[in-house]
């Protein structure tokens, strides 16, 4: 009997030989990821992935806070507190909107990962892929701190704790940094099988710069790079079933959360949209109902619009006071139609008739990049930039300047600047 | 065959002995008085003499004596006996000790002790205390029974999730839920969400069925709760919440018994919300699409949209008081200065109530039989249950099947087999937090739509769009869960030498549950993809297996008549493992109701997790002249959880205990019984540490075909990750007056909770928004009160009166590099932070300016509103009109947790009929209800009624609506838990030995002033942490009549 026992006892110590190294099978750790090739194709997947898909995706978030603060959108139901607080604008903006942390907390995080990727590209062997990584990289750390400083003051660039905060120069100087290091690499950026294949690197990598040195100021490379763009390139987000156009499935469709404001792009009267520009019916239907980019759950959201490029290059020559060559630009998007369009975007309007002077014309860009550039999360930058009547003011055209930010950053960096009034 | 011949030659020379020196030997059985079981283990010594031995496993005892010589019999938990052995055979029969203090307990599976060795308190509640008033699960039947407990239930699904905390959180992460222990086997009470998949996760929520569920209260013999450290030393980790012991009922030797029961329950709504019945209904003004300062179609609060039932066509004239304009500055819109005001009458309103909820009815059957031999004894048992809900077609059955065998194998060695085999299934509806459950539905929808209201084909018909039609949730969505479990376990018990004990314990739990979740596409086109207009179909499984093995030695050594040293050492190895697979799709195909409906794949998760614990320990417990007794305990305890240099841990205790009463002064006093006792103990809690924490996990995704890796949840792991650790000092006192006809028990703790794991929220600067580290500390502080009064106690009558009082007092003492952080996020919009200095969970959020007499402060139009000022110095500030401007301001709001939990009862029992009452209550506890809000909101509520009749000014509940304040309301209650009126017939005939009646009710009344159904309530399921109210079926009222026959 003792020894049944004792080999019960032997069993129960054996059988088990409990101390073991346990992995989760079903989701790898982070070494592992970082150091194998699939695992940075992955990330680098995973970028896009976090930056245009779901309500929590810089894409949404950013469409969502810009629609409401610079007056495109209309809530239909409050109870999407909210985005109800964003549409109330002023200081009812509070620091734990949900809709801001989002925003803020997965750009953040976008540019973390982003330089996981160009950290760790060495693990790339094959030199083609390694190139294309390098820009598909580049892009979205670019895209996601370029968003951000839209919308904050001041914003860090570094991933680390207690960040310090850059100014709005700064941010533009590091994101353009960022995209011009990948110019060498443009040549042989043309996608691999196993990467998301919707954007055509060069021209975005170009179309992004002219945007970001549009921003910063620099009228000769934002003319320079907008210049390199080739119109007719397409490059989009990329949609599924599973993981939709994020704007069209939580709120367009649904008609429960918001739409455009009204059939006049939210404008003041002095802007009102000509009557038969060919734009109002691309992007409203006459129910105010969003069209455009954003009417069906697998609709791709273009990355920028070959409009864009053709107003940034408008500005930029308004800028430096050439006229007739802005005026030129301009009419090139006045005059365009759907089909001339690679997105089918078209104003499909007499060319410019008004005064030929810089405030004028610089107006009349304003007023276009309202309409061609509807929905495209880029009116309050714009609206500043144009100095239009700010919050606060009278006739204002934004409710905020700028957003108060996140208390989940707050309350865990003690360099946290204080929140802007509006 | 071996075996059987050493017995055979063992039990021939015994009865050579027998024969051979009958003169100098006495022998025979010790039997228990109560029910002549006979009881192993009994010390029987010569009196005045040298020599002693103790009863074998039946009870036998053989000693060398002339008959005549005095015997003592002696085992803890009975009471001495001395006698003259008048022959050379000599049965005994010992009867239990009433002295509280003699009283055995249990406080390991094999591990018993008499209380009054013990350093700690412990709560012991009998079969009969559990079963008094027909409860369906354990965790009901022990509400209000146990002192330091807070016992909720927390969804009154019939297959509704309940939470025991003892002596408050411990934890922030982890499950602050005790372990269970069935008859040694290590049992899972996990909750896993199978059936609302479809809700956001986080890292708080536990929504669902928890698996005590599965427990068929009539096959417990007793359970005893360790709420502090008495059994640290033997279960060591996993214990630090404290252990819920639960012993079956065994086989008794004799004749067969069979008892049989069965009862009928009725389940009600017990208290109906308000619902505004008002018949006007604000409107929309006619929008200016071209102005953007003009209102949009349906932005405004509670306006009649969409299809209204009773559509009143309007005119002109019907607009009044039309006065709208955006604020110029900001451009906001704001309460009380530009909703519309305009109204139309004779709207006709309905109460979504009545269509939701009705009576259910349940039933629960019981057989069992017990008996047997002097060496195998047996217990069976086989019951059936099956309860409705309060909401219309929602169940829960539950069949079971349990058998339990002891066999003696030689007097030195006994085994037990238990097998117990449960079937749980359950019909449900969604839980809350989802606009497709049952409440929320209802919370959601204005009620001025008829949904009673079908097409020709019978198809109902759209109500408010983008609102489901309650009725859809009722009639169309189809949920169920099926659960099959097996708890079994395999013990020997091996007793070689006088006073050693050596058990083996294996035990297995292992079930398979499997949820399912069949949303068809509503047959109406006012909703959307958000509530799955195109339906749903989900199923998952959880496959989870619990292996323990332990082994428990136990030595006492009898230095002298005085001294008693008792060594206890074993060793616990257990293995979990759970694999859950999951898989969602949407846009069904028409009549399949099953998973392959879908033809568009939402996702499939699949989750494996595996742990092994292991531990060692080492006890000493000396007693003094059988009245002081002092322990001393170490323990090591691993877990694979952790990396190799956290693995291993050492805990130490250290307890005394002092038996004042025992000492003569207090002989024929009214002190009957009185002891003190106290005691310090080190353990670890390694609950709050998921089986990954230190690794940094990657989500594989997909992206149009493209795999995707995306930081799991956005957060980092923690390589250094470590248990976390709780240092306990408690000390009380045991008394009992006249006789132990008035008994108290009371106890302090304070216990320091060290390395919390906190799953902290990060700046997103840091490129994650979340890690999981050690940096809280936590205090818990309280009393525990147990009082038993027996006013009279005679043979007739009997009338005792009893309570319990506790009060823990949590503070968060301390969070590295910060003061305060959100812990959780959740649908209910419930701010649920962590913040130095308050309790845990407590509501930080933004809260009403008030003046300096703390009277509110209103708008210029008089209206509410919240306090603003400055966002880094978080002071309130004013303009020049003392009106509030700034950033709206954070504070701590409310708190979840009860200043004091109380209980009370009395029992009455005159002849063959009984009566009982029992009220429970938590007092001083703050709930945040998210529903009360919604109600107002959309119009269903109070405030809507008021606003509607002019009572309050139009934009009232806009102006409260983004103070979160508004929704943190009083969760105190006391409830008449438990009424009982029972008769016993007794002996019947020759057939019958005993037939019971018994009516009783449950959940009766409560006397609280929560606005919604009950404050016994988590929308956050079993979470330990976060609490609020959000669409969760309230618990229903109970009445229930029962007969019990034994034969």
């Amino acid at each position: 009997m003792k020894k049944i026992i004792v080999l019960l006892i032997i069993f129960s110590l054996t059988s088990t030989s409990c101390d073991k190294e346990f992995l989760d099978p079903s989701r790898p750790n982070i070494d592992e990821v970082l150091s194998n090739r699939d695992g940075i194709i992955g990330i680098a997947n995973g970028l896009q992935s976090l930056y245009s898909t779901g309500r929590q995706s810089p894409l949404y978030t950013a469409v969502t806070a810009n629609g409401f603060s610079a007056l495109e959108l209309r809530i239909l139901n409050v109870g999407n507190a909210d985005e109800a607080e964003l549409r109330d604008g002023g200081n009812t903006v509070s620091a734990k909107n949900g809709v801001l942390r989002n925003l803020w907390t997965q750009s953040l995080v976008i540019n973390s990962e982003a330089q996981k990727v160009l950290d760790n590209i060495d693990v790339i062997t094959v030199q083609s892929e390694k190139n294309n990584l390098i820009v598909h990289a580049s892009i979205f750390k670019a895209l996601s701190l370029g968003t951000l400083i839209q919308f904050f003051e001041k914003v860090p660039i570094q991933t680390t704790v207690n960040a310090n905060f850059n100014s709005k120069a700064e941010v533009l100087a590091s994101v353009i940094a960022t995209l011009k290091a990948t110019e060498p690499l443009l040549a042989s950026a043309n996608g691999f099988t196993g990467l998301v294949p919707s954007i055509k690197y060069k021209n975005t990598v170009y179309a992004l710069l002219a945007r970001f040195y549009n921003m910063a100021g620099d009228n000769d490379n934002a003319l320079f790079y907008a210049n390199l763009v080739d119109l007719t390139s397409k490059s989009t987000y990329l949609f599924d079933a599973n993981r939709p156009n994020p704007i069209a499935d939580s709120s367009i469709i649904t008609n429960n959360v918001y739409q455009p404001s009204n059939l006049t792009f939210g404008l003041p009267s002095a802007l009102t949209p000509t009557a038969g520009d060919g734009r109002i019916g691309f992007y409203i239907s006459p129910a105010i109902r969003a069209l455009g980019f954003f009417d069906t759950r697998l609709k791709l959201i273009p990355i920028y619009l070959p409009g864009e490029i053709t107003l940034i290059k408008a500005e930029a020559l308004a800028r430096k006071n050439l006229l007739p060559d802005a005026v030129i630009e301009l009419n090139k998007v006045l005059t365009k139609t759907a089909a001339t369009d690679s997105f089918g975007v078209g104003a499909n309007l007499p060319a410019y008739s008004g005064t030929v002077d810089q405030a004028s014309i610089l107006t009349e860009i304003y007023k276009n990049r309202c309409i061609e550039l509807f929905m495209s999360g880029l009116k309050l930058e714009d609206s500043r930039r144009f100095g239009r009547p700010g919050a606060g003011t009278a006739s204002a055209e934004r409710n905020r300047n700028y957003y108060p930010y996140p208390d989940s950053e707050r309350f865990n960096n003690t360099n946290t600047p204080a929140d802007p009034i509006n | 065959m071996k075996t059987k011949k050493l017995l055979l030659v063992s039990a021939f020379l015994f009865f050579a002995i027998q024969f051979g020196f009958a003169q100098n030997k006495v022998s025979g059985t010790v039997t228990n008085a109560s029910d002549g079981s006979p009881i192993p283990g009994v010390n029987v010594v010569i009196q005045g003499g040298s020599a002693s031995t103790s009863t074998g496993f039946d009870g036998k005892y053989t000693i060398d004596a002339a008959p005549g010589t005095s015997l003592t019999f002696s085992y803890i938990g009975y009471n001495s006996k001395t006698v003259k052995a008048t022959g050379n055979l000599y049965d005994v029969k010992l009867s239990e000790n009433a002295n509280a203090l003699d009283q055995v307990v249990v406080v390991g599976s094999t591990v018993k002790t008499s209380r009054k060795e013990l350093g700690n308190a412990i709560t012991s509640v009998k079969s009969k205390e559990l079963l008094r008033a027909q409860p369906n699960s354990l965790s009901s039947a022990l509400q209000g029974k146990v002192a330091g407990a807070q016992i909720s239930q927390n969804n009154g699904d019939p297959s509704g999730g309940f939470s025991i905390k003892l002596r408050g959180t411990s934890s922030l992460f982890g499950s602050s839920d005790p372990l269970y222990v069935i008859d040694g086997v290590v049992s899972s009470n996990i909750t896993a969400n199978l059936t609302n998949l479809n809700v956001g996760t986080n890292s708080n929520m536990q929504l669902g069925q928890n698996r005590t569920s599965d427990i068929n209260p009539n096959d417990i013999e007793s359970v005893e709760i360790l709420n502090g450290g008495a059994a640290a030393a033997i279960y060591g980790s996993r214990a630090s919440n404290g252990v819920v012991l639960i012993t079956t009922k065994k086989g008794k030797s004799g004749a067969t018994k069979y008892t049989f029961s069965t009862s009928t329950t009725i389940n009600q709504l017990r208290k109906k919300v308000y619902t505004n019945m008002s018949d006007r209904e604000f409107t929309n003004v006619r929008v200016d699409a071209t102005s953007p300062t003009g209102f949009s179609p349906n932005e405004s609060l509670f306006i009649l949209t969409g299809q209204p039932a009773s559509y009143v066509a309007l005119s002109p004239s019907d607009y009044v008081n039309v006065n709208a304009t955006r604020d110029p500055l900001t451009l906001a819109l704001s309460a009380g200065t530009n909703l519309n005001t305009q109204y139309r009458t004779g709207v006709k309103r309905y109460d979504y109530q009545d269509n939701i909820f009705e009576t259910g009815f349940g039933n629960d059957t019981y057989f069992s039989l017990n008996g047997g031999s002097d060496k195998t004894k047996y217990f069976a048992s086989v019951g059936y249950l099956k309860n409705e809900g309060i909401v219309k077609n929602t169940d829960f059955g539950r069949i079971g099947v349990k058998l339990r065998l002891v066999q003696e194998i030689n007097p030195k060695l006994s085994a037990t087999f238990g097998l117990n085999y449960v079937n749980s299934t359950s019909n449900e509806k969604p839980d809350g937090n989802r606009f497709w459950s049952p409440l929320n539905s209802i919370n959601i929808t204005n009620n001025i739509y008829d949904i009673n209201r079908r097409d020709n084909f019978g198809n109902l018909l759209g109500v408010e769009p983008n609102r489901v039609n309650p009725l859809s949730v009722i009639e169309k969505i189809d949920i169920e869960q099926k659960t099959d479990r097996v708890i079994t376990d395999f013990q020997l018990n091996y007793k070689p030498i006088k006073n050693f004990t050596a058990d083996f314990i294996f035990g297995v739990d292992t079930y398979n549950q499997r949820g399912t979740t069949f949303i068809p596409r509503y047959p109406y086109s006012t909703v959307t993809n958000a509530v799955f207009s195109d339906g749903y179909a989900s199923e998952a499984i959880d496959k989870v297996t619990l292996i323990n093995s332990d082994i428990n030695l136990n030595y006492i050594y009898n230095l002298n008549k005085n001294f008693k040293f008792t060594t206890a050492a074993g060793l616990n190895i257990q293995t979990e493992n759970e694999r859950l697979t999951a898989t969602e799709g949407r846009d069904l195909k028409p009549f399949v109701e099953t998973l392959s409906a879908f033809n568009t794949l939402i996702g499939v998760a699949s989750v494996e997790v595996n742990k092994n614990i292991w531990g060692y320990y080492l006890q000493e417990t000396v007693g003094i002249f059988n009245k002081l007794f002092l322990t001393g305990a170490i323990r090591l305890d691993a877990s694979t959880a952790f990396a190799k240099e956290n693995r291993n841990n050492i805990y130490k205790k250290l307890s005394g205990s002092y038996a004042i009463s025992d000492h003569d002064i207090f002989k024929d006093t009214y002190l009957s019984t009185a002891r003190i006792r106290a005691s310090w103990g080190e353990s670890g809690n390694q609950s709050g540490t998921g089986a990954y924490t230190r690794f940094t996990p990657y989500t594989a995704g997909n992206l149009v075909g493209n795999s995707t890796f995306t930081l799991q949840g956005l957060r980092v792991g923690n390589p250094d990750i470590k248990p976390e650790k709780s240092v306990t000092f408690e000390y009380g006192t045991d008394v009992g007056f006249f006789d132990d006809r008035f008994t108290a028990s009371f106890s302090y703790y304070n216990t320091d909770i060290e390395d919390l794991v906190v799953p902290i929220q990060s700046a997103a600067s840091t490129g994650t928004a979340s890690q999981v580290k050690n940096i809280g500390t936590m205090n818990n502080k309280g009393i525990e009160l147990s009082l038993k009064y027996d006013v009279i106690r005679n043979e007739n009558l009997n009338f005792s009166l009893n309570g319990t009082f506790s009060k823990n007092k949590n503070v968060v003492t301390g969070l590295t590099n910060q003061s305060f952080f959100q812990l959780d996020s959740n649908e209910a919009g419930a701010p649920v932070f962590v913040k130095v200095g308050s309790p845990v969970g407590i509501y930080y959020g933004t809260y009403y300016a008030t003046n300096p007499d703390g009277s509110l402060l209103l708008t210029t139009n008089g209206y509410p509103q919240q306090e603003r000022g400055g966002s880094i110095s978080g002071l309130p500030e004013r303009d020049s009109n003392g009106q509030p401007i700034g950033t709206p301001l954070n504070k701590e709001i409310g708190d979840p947790n009860p200043d004091y939990i109380i209980s009370m009862g009395a029992n009455l029992t005159y002849k063959k009929f009984g009566v009982s009452v029992l009220f429970d209550g938590v007092q001083g506890n703050d709930i945040f209800d998210a529903d009360y809000r919604t109600r107002q909101g959309v119009g269903l509520g109070e405030f809507a009624t008021k606003e509607l009749n002019g009572e309050l000014p139009r934009g009232y509940i806009a102006s409260f609506y983004p103070v979160q304040e508004f929704r943190v309301v009083d969760g105190s209650y006391i409830k008449l838990r438990e009424v009982s009126l029972n008769y016993s017939f007794g002996k019947l005939n020759n057939t019958f030995s005993d037939l019971t009646i018994t009516a009783s009710g449950r959940n009766l009344y409560s006397w609280d002033n929560f606005p919604s159904y009950d404050p016994e309530t988590n929308s956050a399921g079993q979470s330990s942490i976060a609490k609020y109210n959000f669409g969760t079926i309230p618990i229903p009222r109970s009445f229930a009549l029962a007969l019990k026959f034994q034969f």
